[in-house]
């Protein structure tokens, strides 16, 4: 569904790069997790996976297609939550979700469908003809959230997501992120909270000073980095520091 | 007073783009060529400025000395100031005093609520005295070319320009402060705040540029030197001689401060409560979610025209054309009919119309700061599966459409208001939407060349944004061309037909080079 093919970006020729030589394959029904410490360069790869910016080198393959060649239907199958919630404040969150439905170009009978049923999900159906310059960073969330998934695409590229959320919406979008994978779909999210990617994914990327440095199953990272029965978190902080 | 002072500096910086200048410069040391021909512009737009309004300043100045009037020139020149202070501040009013972000980010931190109003008014106050001094220092440099240097005069010109702005500064603030109050009982409360503040400037304009109150204000400075007595003290302090034009000025100062003060001490409340109002979100009594569908050019031109009209400062500053337009109409044709420019026919004067349509039009920063004015939500236009070029037509077409309204405007009244031909305004009718095109063509190319992403303010992304000066410049350029089927006409080259018929292929040249390169440059990416 998603592979990267020595993905590299370096913005400076005289400066280091911020992400070098990324290689991974991301599988239908997966939910995959992108971790990594702070300027590791997770974002980085993931605005390379979305279009927003050019690889230096390597390639980006979305369903088979050229993210490079073929932008426009790389595009469409691909529903991005990228980590800081910033949309059109003048537009109201209905206006928002209509907008990009548009361009999505779904329908009015399924956008309706399945706007009100992520608004009343995460409990923003009250506000959601205010302008989004009233409302809270977490329902920004929300409503990206709910943007992303309006035209139901195949794969969802979530850039730390839960990131202003309340608990009870967390809750729901793991279900949903869940549901999705159960249909074939996949999920390719980067998180700061372990326990979440330990419980949720299926498989986990681990990157560090913009390099891939581990990949597999938790239980594959656990046996790389010979940590036995500890969590997530012990074998991130052992790849990383060892690294 | 240091958190006062370190605020005001801080505001001084970032508000009134202290730092992008600093910035400006910084750039101009690696790219020579580009900001020479940046300087080389500015130069120009000042010429094109200063040099018609020094030439009026002239004739102001010889009306008075005819009559060994001195005092009615400065009472003349320092009320007009008033009036242009007064408009300035009307456009930055906005958003230097409401901008939220203040109100999110200072009231929080340990400084008076009074001293956040005080810098943000003093801000306010600094942009007031630049367009002051712009105005009134051509004034006295003509008094000067007139009647000789005089240090001490230059003394009192440049002490009392200090103190100058207070009254028309304080007037506009008072008026911008009940728009906004009244704005914030609606739900839509900044579109409330732009639509009242447009109708604030139209009438300003109606009022300003009115025949008889301009001859009255040359003849009768006097009385209105009773109300604005400012101009009062300032002028007498510039004539009077030796301890009554001390007098006068220091009357002036304090006659500043004394409105400062009172600004200070009621006007901290009043912004408080009215920020608190505007900011307020009312309880929507919309529960049901409307769904309608738009092809995906559709989907931006209505985005891009919701989000123009919903900000003051996107609003007065974009589209003012439209607002102009009409005021236009009727003054162009009220002059028009009073000169009786009989050697001009109903052909030469539909014609001169529609040019004037045209160079309204131009003043549209709508397509030139269309990405710009996405800033941080540019990533929306980077992930959607639209491609650029049919983003590209929505934006186009938001941008049309208001060049549209102010031309299409303009040519109505201007035609019924001189009874021109009817089948000459129907001509003027369809020629203005073919020649709002390759406006809308450059500014969006201008834009996607270097468009300003990065700014914290609505402002900078069209105030403070070149690419806007450029676009307008672009279309002003265009409307030189459009101009020249005409001016072959004029010199007697082509006929009457003829024009008309070599006019609009001009115009569908200019729509096909200015496509040609927009579509060149999408194609890059």
């Amino acid at each position: 569904m998603l592979e990267l093919n020595s993905l590299t970006k370096i913005y400076d020729i005289n400066s280091v790069p911020a992400v070098l030589d990324v290689n991974l394959k991301v599988e239908k029904g997966e939910i995959f997790g992108f971790i990594g410490p702070n300027g590791a360069g997770k974002s980085t790869v993931i605005k390379m996976i979305t279009g927003i910016l050019k690889p230096t080198q390597g390639e980006v393959f979305v369903d088979g297609m050229s993210m490079s060649k073929r932008p426009v239907d790389c595009k469409k199958i691909i529903g991005y939550v990228p980590d800081n919630p910033d949309i059109y404040e003048r537009l109201t969150g209905n206006e928002y979700l209509n907008f990009m439905a548009d361009v999505y170009d779904v329908p009015v009978n399924d956008r309706k469908e399945r706007i009100n049923k992520y608004i009343k999900a995460f409990g923003i159906e009250s506000a959601i003809n205010q302008q989004i310059k009233s409302f809270s960073h977490g329902m920004r969330q929300k409503l990206v959230i709910t943007a992303a998934l309006v035209h139901q695409p195949k794969l969802w590229i979530l850039d730390e997501p839960m990131v202003g959320l309340d608990p009870m919406a967390v809750k729901t979008l793991k279900d949903e992120m869940k549901e999705h994978c159960k249909k074939g779909n996949t999920v390719f999210f980067s998180t700061h909270i372990l326990e979440v990617a330990e419980k949720l994914c299926d498989r986990v990327g681990i990157i560090n000073r913009s390099e891939l440095v581990a990949i597999g199953t938790v239980e594959e990272l656990k046996a790389k980095a010979n940590t036995g029965d500890s969590s997530l978190e012990d074998v991130f902080m052992n790849i990383v520091k060892g690294n | 007073m240091r958190k006062f002072a370190v605020l005001l500096k801080f505001q001084f910086k970032y508000k009134l783009g202290f730092q992008r200048i600093k910035e400006a410069f910084f750039l101009m040391r690696n790219h020579k060529i580009s900001s020479l021909a940046a300087a080389l512009i500015l130069c120009v737009i000042c010429v094109c400025i200063f040099v018609p309004y020094g030439i009026v300043m002239s004739a102001i100045y010889d009306v008075f000395a005819a009559s060994d009037n001195t005092e009615g020139y400065f009472s003349a020149i320092t009320i007009m100031a008033n009036a242009i202070v007064f408009f300035t501040s009307i456009f930055s009013a906005f958003g230097i005093m409401f901008g939220d972000k203040d109100k999110q980010i200072l009231t929080p931190l340990p400084i008076k609520k009074k001293h956040i109003f005080l810098v943000n008014y003093l801000t306010l106050y600094t942009t007031a005295l630049i367009s002051s001094c712009l105005f009134l220092f051509p004034g006295f440099i003509v008094f000067f070319v007139k009647t000789g240097f005089s240090m001490s005069l230059l003394f009192k010109m440049l002490l009392g320009t200090v103190f100058f702005p207070s009254m028309p500064l304080a007037i506009s603030f008072v008026l911008i402060s009940l728009i906004m109050r009244f704005a914030s009982n609606f739900r839509l409360k900044e579109a409330a705040a732009t639509f009242l503040g447009a109708l604030l400037v139209c009438i300003s304009l109606l009022f300003s540029n009115n025949n008889e109150l301009l001859t009255a204000l040359l003849t009768k400075t006097h009385t209105f030197n009773k109300i604005l007595l400012n101009s009062f003290f300032f002028s007498k302090s510039l004539t009077a001689v030796g301890i009554k034009s001390s007098a006068f000025l220091f009357f002036s100062i304090v006659f500043a401060l004394l409105i400062m003060l009172m600004v200070y001490l009621c006007g901290g409340y009043i912004y408080d409560s009215i920020t608190e109002k505007m900011h307020s979100v009312p309880k929507s009594t919309k529960a049901l979610v409307k769904f309608s569908q738009r092809g995906q050019h559709n989907a931006f031109c209505v985005k891009e025209t919701k989000t123009i009209l919903r900000s003051p400062v996107y609003a007065l500053n974009c589209v003012i054309n439209i607002v102009i337009a009409p005021v236009a109409a009727f003054m162009i044709s009220k002059r028009i009919v009073q000169i009786k420019l009989d050697f001009l026919g109903v052909f030469e004067i539909a014609m001169i119309g529609v040019f004037i349509a045209f160079a309204i039009m131009s003043m549209n920063m709508v397509p030139s700061t269309s990405l710009s004015r996405e800033g941080k939500c540019y990533w929306i236009t980077q992930i959607v599966p639209v491609s650029l070029k049919n983003q590209a037509k929505g934006r186009i077409k938001a941008a049309v459409i208001l060049y549209l309204i102010a031309g299409e405007i303009f040519i109505f009244l201007f035609g019924m208001l001189l009874k021109i031909d009817f089948l000459y305004i129907i001509y003027g009718l369809a020629i203005i939407p073919v020649g709002a095109l390759p406006f809308s063509y450059s500014g969006l190319l201008i834009d996607l060349v270097k468009p300003k992403l990065y700014w914290d303010k609505e402002t900078e992304a069209v105030k403070q944004n070149f690419n806007g000066l450029l676009g307008i410049l672009a279309g002003i350029f265009l409307t030189v061309i459009y101009m020249i089927p005409f001016g072959l006409y004029m010199a007697g080259f082509f006929t009457k037909e003829l024009t008309l018929v070599v006019e609009p292929i001009v115009i569908f040249v200019c729509l096909l080079i200015t496509r040609y390169l927009l579509n060149k440059r999408l194609e890059k990416g």
